[in-house]
């Protein structure tokens, strides 16, 4: 096959899946809204798209089952059919048939799906559908005709109740008669409103993802370069400052400073994409796993524009679908019993993402029963992960954390679903290696949250750079709330804790030194010292340091070989004379520091 | 040096010393081998764990061979080496002594660690090879870091 064919090809999968992914999430929508004619254009145009190019292509199974999907997609725009449940099952199905056939396409295996029963199906529910829907349809509400009725209002006692005859309940008999007085319009017009949002793509550019990393590779290595000459430049200025080229030294390397900076953010931008790309699978995931527990839930998602690096949205899905499995399989309680609490019938998860200084947050709230502390401590003790003293002693916020220990889960039974004890210790894993933190807050009978925080970007930090025992640590920036100079007296001892007070509120303090256990203990005896207060969700606790030695970006190395865990270090980091810096981990710190006290 | 004929299994052998003893790893497990250079102490690690070194840009942890095994303890100076070693897929550097040589000897005179070895590092030996009138230990490099945890 010439090149340009192949180009084509794989250019018309890519689009394809796309298309794909973009209207998957419409139909769940569609199945909670009930009729929506702006959805249904867009997702029969996209069908017709790629029934088109597949056709121009030469691929027939795509093409049968675009054109049977389009069919349905058509008389449901026009009204002709309603939405019902066993309609939309079928729908995705043709969908998942979709992603398989191009699946093949891309790698080339030559495998042929057989799509006959497929199309058939299609065909037979349609056919259901237009002589009355068996199963009632789905109902739409008033409220939504109401809004309907200033663009097409005469789809609507079609969707109401799967036939056109305005002779139904009183509700759908008023409208029925308002819209039988304008019944002349078109429905093929329904859709002319929203004909513009195809040509809304702009001029995009596909780049291979290798050729963008090694920009940002060579990035990496010129701010290294560039903290180099700072340090050189730096020599020159407090050395031979009468030297009117040290001047210009001086000038261009602050210049090179700016534009570096720059340029790091530039190349950080490009591999930015909108994490709607990973949430686009979940209203589906959503519907399917509630479906197959016998729950009603769904889903709502905020903030799915917010920008995050490539690698985030590659390893953000895995531990994001565990949790929402969780929350429905462990969290949500079956309709029964939300009924007898009181609570709606139907579940509710909400994914709010915002960006949050230099992390991004993305919470996912249930509504459901919330985690059973004391179920916890017990399954814990009884699994010999923790004393009867410790678990009896551990606060509830420290208690929630054991959901996150290996080998750990709650749930009497396992279901298919989750609980096969490779758990939440996964998502904590996952989220670890993005350098990012998970916290969950529950409340009984009121939901629980999870809150995700992750950096924007994974290669470089901003840091403060500190001194301990004469060796130089970088602490990341994000979660430093400020750094103090305090007096040895403004230090008090409560219970063998040492705190200080800021601003009245008591804050219990580490010497930095005592935690790594590295170097001698010299810093304890001075009368002042520098202490960096972190703040990490709720939690909060100072660093003493013998000192503070400014701002700096360090590019991120992992580390091979060395227990990260326990030597509270994520990774280290190569500085302009060649040394070596550990990076501190203090989210490891707060977990294992702050919850002993 | 070695007197290996044809047909027999030769193996190739990096040879270094710790105090009085001479040990050897496979050779296809060594990188390189460098003089020290400086290295940064690793927070709340082992005590064999001498810290991470930066060899040309890449950050790699560094093991005292004397502490892991339980040899009286020696500053480092002129002829220590740091062995560079592919080990499990992580680069490791091994402080040692010195360096001696590359030997090339029949895999049948090596015989088992003797049983009556029982200390706590005969775990780390695959066997000893009986040379003129050398006795050469030969290193398992798996099983030292493997279960370096409990030492």
């Amino acid at each position: 096959m010439p090149d340009e064919m192949e180009e084509i090809i794989s250019e018309f999968i890519t689009e394809a899946e796309e298309s794909l992914d973009r209207i998957e999430p419409l139909f769940v929508e569609l199945e909670q809204k009930g009729h929506d004619a702006d959805m249904l254009n867009d997702i029969f145009r996209s069908m017709h798209t790629i029934k088109g190019a597949a056709g121009f292509l030469g691929f027939q199974s795509i093409v049968d089952v675009a054109h049977s999907s389009e069919n349905i997609m058509k008389k449901l725009r026009d009204g002709e059919i309603t939405l019902s449940k066993r309609l939309m099952d079928v729908i995705l199905k043709a969908i998942d048939m979709l992603r398989l056939l191009l699946e093949h396409l891309r790698e080339k295996d030559g495998i042929e799906e057989d799509v006959a029963p497929l199309t058939q199906e299609l065909e037979n529910v349609l056919k259901e559908s237009l002589s009355g829907s068996p199963d009632g349809g789905v109902t739409v509400e008033t409220r939504e005709k109401e809004k309907d009725e200033t663009s097409r209002p005469q789809d609507d006692n079609a969707v109401s109740n799967g036939e056109p005859a305005p002779s139904h309940g009183d509700e759908t008999q008023r409208h029925g008669e308002e819209d039988n007085a304008e019944k002349p319009g078109e429905p093929a017009q329904v859709h002319k409103d929203t004909s513009h949002k195809a040509k809304e793509a702009a001029q995009n550019l596909r780049v291979d993802v290798e050729r963008i990393d090694k920009v940002m590779d060579l990035a990496g290595e010129m701010v290294l370069i560039r903290n180099r000459l700072l340090n050189i430049s730096h020599y020159f200025d407090l050395n031979y400052s009468s030297d009117t080229q040290t001047e210009t030294l001086m000038e261009a390397v602050s210049f090179l400073d700016r534009v570096t900076s720059d340029m790091q953010l530039a190349v950080m931008k490009i591999r930015m994409q909108p994490i709607q790309k990973v949430f686009s699978k979940f209203p589906r995931l959503v519907r399917d796993i509630s479906a197959s527990v016998n729950k009603k839930v769904e889903i709502e998602i905020y903030g799915e524009g917010t920008e995050v690096d490539k690698s985030v949205i590659e390893h953000i899905g895995d531990p994001m679908t565990h949790i929402l499995r969780n929350s429905i399989d462990h969290g949500i309680e079956s309709p029964e019993e939300r009924i007898a609490k009181g609570k709606p019938e139907k579940g509710k998860i909400v994914v709010n993402t915002y960006q949050k200084g230099n992390q991004i947050v993305i919470e996912i709230t249930d509504d459901g029963k919330g985690i059973d502390i004391e179920k916890l401590k017990e399954k814990a003790v009884e699994k010999g992960m923790l004393t009867e003293e410790e678990a009896s002693k551990m606060s509830d916020e420290a208690a929630v954390n054991i959901i996150f220990m290996p080998g750990f889960s709650t749930k009497e039974t396992a279901t298919e679903l989750s609980g096969r004890g490779v758990g939440m210790d996964v998502v904590n894993n996952n989220i670890s290696l993005l350098n990012g933190y998970v916290e969950v807050s529950t409340q009984k009978d009121k939901g629980s949250t999870f809150r995700i925080c992750i950096p924007l970007t994974l290669a470089i930090i901003q840091a403060l750079m500190v001194e301990v025992a004469g060796i130089k640590y970088a602490i990341p920036l994000s979660p430093i709330e400020e750094t103090l100079k305090i007096s040895k007296d403004e230090v008090d001892n409560i219970t063998g804790q040492d705190v200080i007070v800021i601003r009245n509120k008591v804050c219990p303090l580490f010497e930095l030194n005592g935690i790594l256990g590295t170097g001698s203990n010299g810093g304890h005896d001075r009368d002042h010292k520098y202490v960096v207060v972190i703040s990490l969700g709720e939690k909060k606790f100072c660093l003493a340091v013998d000192k503070l030695l400014g701002q700096e970006e360090v590019v991120i190395k992992t580390l091979e070989g060395i227990d990260t865990a326990s030597s509270y270090v994520l990774g280290a980091s190569i500085t302009g004379d060649g040394k070596i810096v550990f990076i501190l981990d203090v989210t490891a710190m707060s977990r294992s520091l702050v919850e002993a006290t | 040096m070695s007197t290996a004929t044809a047909g027999e299994e030769i193996l190739q052998l990096v040879s270094f010393t710790l105090k009085d003893e001479e040990y050897a790893v496979d050779i296809l497990n060594v990188q390189e081998i460098n003089r020290i250079t400086e290295i940064t102490q690793v927070p709340n690690s082992p005590d064999y764990v001498e810290g991470v070194i930066n060899l040309r840009g890449k950050v790699m942890p560094v093991i005292n061979l004397r502490k892991k095994f339980g040899i009286e303890e020696k500053e480092t100076d002129d002829t220590s080496r740091i062995i560079i070693m592919d080990i499990q897929g992580v680069t490791n550097g091994l402080i040692v002594d010195s360096v001696s040589e590359v030997l090339r000897i029949p895999a049948d005179i090596v015989e088992p660690p003797p049983q009556i070895s029982s200390g706590l590092n005969s775990r780390f030996i695959k066997g000893i090879a009986k040379l003129d009138n050398r006795l050469i230990i030969l290193i398992d490099i798996n099983k030292l870091l493997g279960d370096g945890v409990e030492v």
